[in-house]
């Protein structure tokens, strides 16, 4: 036990790894021992991040369960793998995120062993990225997250995924290198990738997308722009506002592309589901920035709590979103209505989820967006108080377009082409009942994880000039 | 002839390569089974590799065995023709385990016909014996000679299937080139040795001491001997010969000539500037400073970036992977140059580095080119066309992998060696303040994905175009086929995560 718990990180980047090469020896006619053996391989990581969860020291803003190697010291390069409460949410979403999203994946046939080994590598490199403490091991799980995203939109994905797994790629190395971490936010104007990159994408890979990949940009931010170029970021937060103002057009440009999927007909690139949701993340995102940029003690709490709510509140949205289409073949939101009458309790966690994403209270979406806006509000910086008034009207953006959205699919008179629609499978609920818990757990007490970022965040203002 | 019988024991593996041929030779006038010549060649070339760390000690009675480079010395034989030093010998061992891959590729090759096998696997060690003698030479006369001998048979080599007209346009105009540029280098020695007085590279270097300023004439010298190696190493603009050849030679052929002869040819381009025209810094170990005429680091730069640029962009716009690969290969010696104007012994280390990489990763993308096109009906620079890859990585998908790995090494993407080769050579150039041309090298990095990137896309995200080779229900790979691609492949990828080892032991490797 006590090995483990000393390489207890290592054992959640790895572990996935070895699954791949366990994954290769199985036969590619076993298609349901690869199914299985997956799953178990990913309940490992998640096992284990629950481990590091109670194990955690809430007391000290100090890099926990540290693990370092000299890896190529002629470079100057180390293996250093290490947590605080600002990686631990983000461990915690990617590892659950993981297995729901295994299951959800539950019916691809074609090319499943190379699916399910590229799906591992993924996870590593993800759970790679946010533990690793050295620069240069950071930029190497970066990679290693980056390529199986490119294959598994371009192998997996619609009709327009090779465009839409090249337009990714290219654009984030080009960005990676010149432009840095605005592009994974996605930050207007970089976000042009994402609402294409998702329709593209199967809906397991809009989950990881949306939950897990864009919360890279901002916790990139946080990590390494926060501590080693305080005084830029401040200029940029300060004197020249750049950040606070791309956060709130964020805000604002994200909630009004959503509206626009209900209000514009398909011959105009309006009218789908999965791309409403994928705007409304630009969107969601965008309080992140915002409250990243206040420097103040209650909206850094609401951006890094945020970034998990969002990270499941999208995945159950996309996970809903993918079982319509799987009825249905196709996301046209006029082309579903009066469903309410036909699948209640698929209605029912419908309501949960968009309930949550518009921010009511007493869903955890609401808990993180207040934190955000107060903290906001009460920030010292100058004009500050403006970006968070503007920003407060995305509040009543997503209000709209979430419940108009909700109101074509679910009220209204049955179309007959819905007819056939049976409820969620017992399958389906496996993936979303955990998500929907912790939703309306975390609005009704979300202490358990304020209290792990608690230190950590502190400390992190503290190191700001 | 005391002293040549002496020196005749530090050329062991020369002398164990000529064995071999000779043996090649005796056994082909009976047997003509390519396998029987793989199996005589192949023993005699580890073999030789194994000979690069003996040598004979001090006083010639017993010989001196060791793993580490730096405890076998450096001896200058043959009346100070001929240098046997940890940097011919690190390039000889790469040469020859370079070389052992493409006399294998050739085997199953259909474009090299079993009745010419003989001449096959003889033209290659000839060639690789030309090129031990290249890397170590420190004699103009003898750096021509070697020179010329390697050209020699790599024309053959390039025109051996004899009743293809590409091929025998590629022998046509590797000879044409070639002839000039031998020609001019052999200008530029003479007025080098008129200026000097001297053909040993040291003693040049002990003339070139007192000149100051920059005669012209010295210039124009070195600008003609440069020339000639640029030839060699596909450098701007002596490079247009490099996409023909490589596209009407023989596939295994072309991946010969896009590794072996490379390396020789930075080996001997690197020897000749830094013996010749600069001198060690007598108060910091491992940097050199510049002789008369002292611009030559500048514009070798100018010239690493043109390279680089053109190769790059040039690429952009190919369908026929052989000469996409004979682009790349150009972009490369672009990159490889970065190490060479730093002047320093880290530069050499970080170039002896990316070119072990390079082999591992320029091998195995032609090795997967030679599978594609095994399989195919057409003739043979139609079957490197990028739509014959379509859809490969759902037929085979041990050669969309393998090949994803070769191409993103190539590209510089972590964790593979190619990222820590670029990442040395970039990191070197900076630390010496180039800037610049770390900053074309990294625009000319993100060109290259696109096209890298194009492959990729066209084995995994298209559909077989029917009719292609890979229409067919299955696509299967002979034994040594998959053993060789998944050893090239786990290579670039050992290269990489154990990089540490690797520079460490490179890092002896100086004059």
């Amino acid at each position: 036990m006590d090995w483990i718990l000393n390489h207890i990180l290592s054992s959640i980047v790895l572990i996935p790894l070895v699954g791949v090469l366990g994954l290769l020896l199985i036969p590619k006619t076993y298609q349901n021992l690869q199914k299985w053996f997956t799953l178990i391989v990913s309940f490992i990581p998640l096992g284990f991040s629950i481990i590091l969860y109670q194990n955690f020291d809430t007391s000290t803003s100090d890099i926990q369960f540290r693990e370092v190697f000299s890896w190529i010291p002629v470079f100057n390069i180390e293996y250093f793998l290490g947590i605080d409460g600002l990686s631990l949410p983000m461990v915690l979403l990617t590892t659950l995120l993981c297995v729901v999203c295994i299951i959800a994946s539950w019916k691809i046939e074609t090319g499943l062993k190379g699916y399910l080994s590229l799906f591992l590598l993924l996870e590593t490199g993800m759970l790679g990225v946010f533990t690793a403490l050295d620069f240069f091991l950071f930029f190497v799980f970066w990679e290693v997250m980056l390529l199986p995203m490119y294959f598994l939109i371009g192998m997996w994905g619609g009709p327009k995924k090779e465009y839409a797994a090249i337009k990714f790629f290219l654009l984030l190395l080009w960005v990676f290198l010149f432009v840095g971490f605005a592009i994974k936010v996605p930050l207007f104007p970089f976000h042009t990738w994402l609402p294409l990159a998702h329709v593209e994408a199967p809906t397991a890979i809009s989950v990881i997308l949306a939950g897990v990949l864009l919360k890279m940009g901002t916790y990139g931010f946080l990590r390494i722009s926060y501590p080693l170029l305080p005084t830029e970021t401040l200029y940029f937060i300060q004197t020249f506002p750049l950040l606070p103002i791309l956060g709130v057009v964020n805000i604002i440009y994200g909630a009004c592309c959503a509206m626009a999927q209900i209000s514009l007909p398909e011959s105009r690139g309006g009218n789908d589901l999965k791309k409403l949701i994928a705007y409304s993340s630009i969107s969601h995102m965008g309080y992140v920035v915002l409250g990243m940029c206040a420097l103040s003690v209650e909206a850094i709490h609401g951006a890094v709590l945020q970034m998990f709510n969002h990270g499941t509140i999208t995945a159950m949205l996309f996970l809903l979103v993918g079982v319509i289409y799987d009825q249905a073949h196709h996301r046209k939101i006029d082309g579903f209505g009066g469903l309410a009458s036909k699948v209640p309790v698929f209605t029912g966690i419908v309501m949960v989820a968009f309930f949550a994403a518009l921010g009511l209270p007493g869903l955890s979406g609401f808990i993180s967006e207040a934190l955000v806006f107060l903290g906001s509000f009460k920030s010292q910086l100058p004009y500050f108080k403006t970006w968070t008034l503007l920003g407060t009207l995305g509040i009543i953006l997503n209000a709209a377009f979430m419940l108009w959205a909700f109101q074509k699919i679910f009220f209204g008179p049955l179309k007959t082409s819905s007819e056939q629609f049976k409820d969620v499978s017992v399958r389906e609920i496996i993936t979303l009942a955990p998500l929907a818990l912790i939703v309306i757990f975390l609005g009704v007490y979300p202490s358990p994880m304020l209290d792990i970022m608690q230190k950590s965040l502190t400390n992190l203002l503290r190191l700001m000039p | 002839m005391n002293a040549v019988l002496h020196d005749i024991c530090w050329i062991l593996p020369e002398l164990c390569l000529i064995l071999g041929l000779i043996i090649v030779f005796v056994v082909g006038l009976k047997k003509s089974n390519p396998w029987l010549f793989m199996g005589i060649a192949k023993p005699f070339v580890l073999a030789s590799v194994f000979l690069v760390f003996v040598k004979p000690d001090s006083d010639g009675t017993s010989w001196v065995f060791s793993f580490h480079l730096e405890n076998l010395g450096s001896q200058l034989i043959f009346a100070n023709s001929l240098a046997v030093d940890s940097w011919a010998r690190v390039f000889k061992i790469l040469i020859y385990l370079a070389a052992l891959f493409p006399l294998w590729f050739g085997l199953r090759s259909k474009e090299i016909s079993k009745t010419y096998h003989l001449e096959f696997v003889s033209l290659i060690l000839a060639s690789i014996i030309g090129m031990s003698f290249l890397v170590g030479a420190s004699d103009l006369l003898v750096i021509y000679i070697s020179m010329e001998m390697v050209s020699l048979f790599s024309y053959v080599l390039a025109s051996f299937r004899k009743s293809n007209v590409l091929s025998n346009e590629a022998g046509i105009k590797y000879m044409l080139f070639g002839a000039f540029a031998s020609g001019t280098m052999l200008y530029g020695m003479s007025l080098l040795f008129g200026l000097t007085g001297s053909l040993n590279l040291g003693d040049i270097s002990s003339h070139l001491v007192d000149i100051s300023g920059t005669p012209p004439l010295l210039l124009l010298s070195c600008v003609l001997i440069f020339a000639g190696f640029a030839y060699k190493i596909s450098a701007v603009p002596l490079h247009m010969w490099t996409p023909d050849v490589y596209e009407g030679a023989p596939t295994p052929v072309s991946s010969f000539f896009s590794v072996v002869p490379k390396i020789a040819g930075f080996a001997v381009l690197i020897r000749f500037f830094l013996t010749a025209l600069s001198q060690p810094l007598p108060d910091i170990a491992g940097q050199w400073s510049v002789l008369s005429p002292g611009i030559w680091p500048f514009w070798v730069a100018v010239v690493s970036a043109l390279t680089m640029t053109v190769g790059n962009l040039a690429a952009l716009s190919q369908s026929n992977l052989k000469r996409l690969l004979a682009y790349s290969t150009i972009a490369h010696s672009g990159y490889i140059l970065m190490g060479f104007v730093v002047l320093k012994d880290v530069g050499l280390s970080a170039i002896v580095y990316y070119l072990f990489v390079y082999a591992f990763m320029k091998l195995g993308a032609f090795y997967v080119v030679i599978c594609v096109e095994e399989k195919s009906p057409h003739i043979v620079p139609l079957n490197a066309q990028i739509q014959n890859f379509k859809g490969l990585a759902w037929k085979s998908p041990l050669l969309g992998v393998v090949m994803a790995i070769f191409l993103f090494s190539l590209i510089g993407v972590p964790p593979t060696g190619g990222f820590f080769g670029k990442f040395y050579l970039f990191k070197v150039a900076l630390e010496s303040g180039f800037f610049w041309l770390v900053l074309v090298a990294l625009l000319n990095t993100v060109v290259s994905l696109y096209y890298y990137a194009k492959i990729l896309k066209a084995m995994f995200f298209e559909k077989p175009v029917s009719g292609s080779q890979n229409s067919a229900p299955a696509f299967s790979l002979a034994w040594d086929q998959s053993y060789i691609l998944v050893f090239l492949s786990a290579g670039v990828m050992i290269f990489g995560v154990f990089a540490e080892f690797f520079v460490q032991w490179f890092k002896v490797v100086i004059f």
